[in-house]
């Protein structure tokens, strides 16, 4: 399915405008990367997408469905989101956390049904974390946990996964695996969006990049057009030189 | 490294706490000044059914005096155990109690209130209705203050604390002022079930059960409400809807179970808890567990205060608090040993 967010507009006071009417399309298949300063409203543009937030302009279609529209329940059957912190207290097992997932598909009673546990088996080992179902949520790792939250994401069993800097707490090989998941979760049909700060890996996953400034879209294409020596100076006001030494990897020195 | 949790399965857990809670009941029967035998209970029992109560003076104290104290026990047991799950999950925090929120000191406020009033405007029936009216009036008043805030919970538990606090200085202040009338009043904060009836019974009963189903019903949302506020919306929980439901559930239980036995305290902080501990935080084997904890918690107080130093009577209150305090804390150690608590 297709996301589509059209001149969406929110602020949390009326005199400060955080989004500005930002415009945007996320396809299956695709990973699209939203970079930006901090504080430039990437995380609210997030939660408008699911309408956790509510956007005060501008529209939101699922395949021209008015996203707004629908009950919460609904919109968590399609979109997905992983969250930038997740409470660590939760005193639930992996498997538990993982059932949470389930919610938007359950009926009055919450019955488990055989389905849900094909679904729960099948994150387990698409996240290869078979091995901690048993487990305290609150016992694991950083990486581990950030796992356990893509896996109860995918068993909501959406089309589209919204990450809100999904890497932030993981160590370089654990970011590189987590990206290389993500990938993976396109190439199956999955339209991704990705909040992200790295603007040095990521874009070697991520199809499109889109980076944002005070609530406006600055640019948008492909991470080789985006991540201009122009543009990075204008979004983080830092001067780089950029080499590109390979067909995806590049390298920039900062003065 | 074992991190699996030891908790027990919450069917089992059920089945258990059914089965003492029926063995209590009938020992509950068997107990009292006139001792009967499990042979006169039934036949009591069978008496009764049979529409033949009024000759028989057994049946007469089965049924007038000890089966609607037991009942009530256990209504108000079971709801007050409920609204304290309801609370804890409200707030995410496990320390929380149906009295956090400021139904208690409300309906506090309205006995106090009330009793000054008697016999001089009203009867004293309407008690208990100003009572949970002025509880619920709290707690109104209370949702109403959080929900400006952005955070609903935590703008609860603070709007709580301090409308709490208001209220029991009012008490505070009419106990002050109670002159002659200050044993009934400290009698009534106590807490107690002496003056149980089949009225008291026939509102708690269906309240309760009304509690029962519609937690039954919101467990699955309690569980993801667990996981946070922001979450729960993401996977598609109504998180609103949810919090206002179980405030209603909470404030109108606790309000009444206030209202007609007074505050008695713990049942509802000590068992959501500790069966929390015992069988996990999965709401649907949680919101059954609770309602059976507590009403074998009560009922177990109640028969003791009745019992311990007859022909005295204990308040049920100071005894929840004594046995369950003890407990509490040896069940926080018990399980800091193996595993960190909740």
């Amino acid at each position: 399915m297709i996301l589509r967010a059209e001149g969406v507009r929110f602020g949390y006071h009326i005199d400060q405008p955080v989004l500005r009417g930002i415009t945007l399309e996320l396809c299956p298949g695709r990973v699209t990367a939203l970079l930006g300063p901090n504080g430039c409203g990437k995380s609210t543009l997030l939660r408008c997408l699911n309408t956790s937030l509510r956007p005060q302009g501008g529209r939101i279609l699922l395949d021209d469905r008015d996203v707004m529209a629908m009950a919460p329940r609904e919109i968590a059957r399609h979109i997905a989101v992983v969250p930038q912190d997740t409470p660590t207290d939760v005193p639930f097992t992996v498997r538990q956390m993982i059932m949470l997932g389930r919610y938007a598909h359950w009926d009055t009673w919450g019955q488990e049904i055989a389905d849900d546990r094909c679904v729960i088996q099948r994150c387990l080992e698409r996240m290869d974390i078979t091995s901690l179902a048993g487990r305290l949520f609150s016992e694991l790792s950083g990486g581990e946990r950030q796992r356990v939250i893509l896996a109860r994401a995918l068993a909501q069993q959406g089309t589209v996964l919204l990450l809100d800097e999904p890497t932030s707490h993981l160590d370089i090989a654990h970011q590189l695996e987590f990206y290389r998941m993500v990938r993976e979760l396109a190439t199956e049909g999955q339209a991704v969006l990705m909040v992200c700060h790295d603007i040095f890996v990521a874009p070697m996953f991520v199809d499109v990049a889109i980076l944002m400034v005070d609530g406006n879209l600055l640019s948008c294409g492909s991470a080789d057009k985006v991540l201009s020596e122009q543009n990075i100076a204008a979004a983080y006001g830092v001067r780089a030189q950029i080499s590109r030494t390979g067909e995806a990897s590049f390298q920039a020195q900062f003065k | 490294m074992s991190c699996r949790p030891h908790w027990i399965s919450p069917r089992w857990m059920i089945s258990a706490l059914s089965l003492c809670l029926l063995v209590l009941a009938v020992t509950a029967l068997m107990l009292g000044p006139a001792a009967l035998s499990v042979r006169q209970v039934c036949q009591a029992c069978c008496h009764a059914v049979r529409g033949q109560a009024e000759y028989d003076p057994v049946t007469r104290i089965v049924l007038t005096t000890r089966l609607p104290r037991i009942l009530l026990a256990m209504t108000v047991g079971a709801g007050l155990a409920m609204s304290g799950l309801a609370a804890q999950t409200l707030l995410r925090n496990s320390l929380a109690s149906p009295y956090v929120i400021g139904v208690s000191n409300g309906a506090a406020v309205g006995a106090v209130a009330a009793m000054f009033l008697v016999g001089k405007w009203i009867p004293f029936g309407a008690v208990p209705v100003l009572s949970a009216a002025s509880g619920l009036m709290v707690t109104a008043t209370v949702f109403l203050f959080a929900q400006r805030g952005r955070n609903f919970g935590h703008s609860l538990l603070l709007t709580g604390i301090a409308i709490s606090a208001f209220c029991s200085a009012l008490t505070a202040g009419a106990l002050y002022l109670a002159g002659e009338r200050l044993q009934t009043l400290v009698f009534w904060l106590m807490g107690g079930l002496w003056q149980a009836t089949w009225s008291d019974v026939l509102i708690m009963l269906p309240l309760m059960s009304i509690c029962l189903i519609g937690m039954l019903l919101l467990a699955p949302a309690m569980n993801v409400a667990l996981a946070g506020q922001r979450s729960a919306r993401d996977l598609g929980v109504n998180v609103r809807r949810l919090q206002s439901l179980l405030l209603f559930f909470l404030a109108v239980t606790t309000a009444v179970a206030v209202s007609r036995t007074g505050v008695i305290g713990f049942v509802g902080l000590i068992v959501p808890h500790l069966l929390r501990l015992t069988i996990g935080a999965d709401h649907r084997g949680l919101v059954p567990a609770s309602a059976l904890g507590g009403a074998l918690l009560l009922l177990t107080a109640d028969t003791i205060a009745r019992t311990a130093a007859a022909p005295v009577e204990i308040p049920v209150g100071i005894l929840t608090a004594l046995v369950g305090a003890p407990t509490f804390l040896w069940m926080l150690q018990y399980r800091a040993g193996g595993r960190a608590g909740v």
